[in-house]
């Protein structure tokens, strides 16, 4: 003897995997079967089915996909770089820590600049010492926010796939009218300037040159950068 | 006596192999195909949290914790089941705790803005009927909204959605048969459904 009781309710139990599809075809046919003697497990198909058509047509709310992705690759950005950890929760915590890291990072980044281009003036100009000092005003001192550092600040950070050999390097640079700032660190991500004068513009093409490198396997543009 | 097959779930089904060549970079730690599957999962996962929670910051939080995640751990992928279930895996867990202390607020937050008198039902066009949805749907427990949505928005199985939120697929039928009880009885007067005559089955 059959327990229809049974039945009705294995044949009620499939039917939200009915409406969306994923029973398969031998559910499908059983529960067909029950639905013509059972006026309740057709209503409650329709019942089902009109849920799940007001459900599809719901209005999913708009969040822009690129600005969230930036954030999460800021995320795993700082996650690699040498130092503690970033912390778990992504979006307000990690913007928070980019509020608090990133101009200390650039303003050590600009400060490592000026300290190698001192150090290359101090080279160069050994035999002439007088041109770097004021007549009887003594040292001159280059604040952070100097127009001249400019050109020797650093721009764009990247990581170059591992398989890459130096002479690439080189030649993409090259194409790309960028030098060597810093790098590359611990994890492979070197840090760029442009080789003369640049403005947002020639940076942002220097960007879209290196992104479209399949040897680049990240490339973007430094907080402040012209 | 015949009935029409189904129609498909509104969530197209991925290619599992391509899910599984992404995810295999992405465990080589190639951020682009990182960034090529949060693009392609972002608006799924969208869809899928914010019938869980009407906070946006909190959703984005969710989504950028399950990538998070996915970038580290995505080594550990078995292939014990889709690339998509093991994700929304992930999303369900990070909903779990980014989300489940705004849950009670928002529902709470729906359910004030709600006229104390309720309109007739034929006055409902299908934008204000999807509005009482949301309100219908923001009534139920947390893990009986996600089960619902998890099947009808996304499209998963029982034995998916079981693995999914890591519990028994027991479990899955219980927590969905309690949210049609509820939606039968609540539905009628909010939406404009047909009448409820027979909640959950007369048998049963």
């Amino acid at each position: 003897m059959i327990d229809t009781t049974s039945v009705h309710r294995q044949a009620w139990d499939l039917i939200p995997w009915i409406v969306n599809g994923s029973a398969p075809e031998s559910e499908w046919q059983a529960v067909q079967a029950h639905l013509e003697s059972c006026a309740d497990c057709r209503e409650e198909l329709e019942f089902q089915r009109q849920l799940h058509a007001a459900m599809a047509q719901q209005v999913t709310p708009e969040i822009d996909v690129r600005d969230s992705w930036q954030r999460l690759r800021s995320r795993l950005d700082m996650a690699s770089e040498p130092g503690p950890a970033p912390a778990r929760s992504a979006r307000r915590r990690s913007r928070g820590i980019g509020k608090a890291a990133m101009p200390w990072l650039i303003a050590a980044m600009v400060v490592q600049a000026i300290g190698l281009a001192a150090l290359g003036v101090a080279w160069w100009s050994r035999p002439v010492a007088p041109v770097a000092l004021q007549p009887g005003s003594g040292a001159v001192y280059r604040t952070l926010s100097a127009p001249d550092a400019a050109p020797q600040a650093a721009t764009i950070r990247v990581v170059f796939a591992p398989e890459i050999t130096m002479a690439q390097v080189q030649a993409m640079l090259a194409a790309a009218r960028l030098q060597v700032r810093a790098g590359p660190s611990d994890v492979g991500v070197w840090t760029l300037g442009p080789a003369r004068d640049s403005n947002r513009a020639e940076t942002e093409a220097a960007l879209r040159e290196l992104r479209a490198s399949s040897q680049v396997r990240f490339a973007e543009a430094l907080a402040g950068a012209p | 006596m015949s009935f029409p097959v189904p129609p498909k779930v509104p969530m197209p089904v991925r290619d599992d192999r391509l899910d599984r060549e992404l995810l295999r970079l992405v465990a080589a730690q190639d951020s682009r195909a990182l960034e090529h599957l949060y693009l392609e999962y972002h608006r799924r996962l969208l869809q899928f949290l914010s019938r869980l929670s009407s906070q946006r910051d909190a959703l984005e939080e969710a989504i950028n914790d399950t990538f998070w995640i996915v970038w580290r751990k995505a080594e550990e992928f078995r292939g014990d089941s889709r690339v998509s279930t093991w994700i929304m895996g992930i999303a369900w867990r990070c909903a779990l705790k980014a989300l489940r202390r705004n849950t009670d607020a928002s529902a709470e937050t729906l359910a004030s803005s709600m006229p104390a008198e309720l309109p007739s039902a034929e006055s409902f066009a299908i934008e204000e009927r999807s509005e009482w949805l949301a309100h219908g749907l923001a009534t139920l427990p947390f893990e009986q909204r996600a089960t619902l949505q998890l099947a009808y928005f996304v499209g998963h199985s029982c034995e998916e959605i079981a693995a999914i939120m890591d519990c028994p697929v027991n479990t899955v039928k219980a927590r969905m048969f309690q949210a049609r009880i509820k939606l039968r009885n609540l539905l009628p007067k909010l939406g404009g459904f047909a009448d409820a005559k027979h909640l959950g089955g007369s048998q049963l």
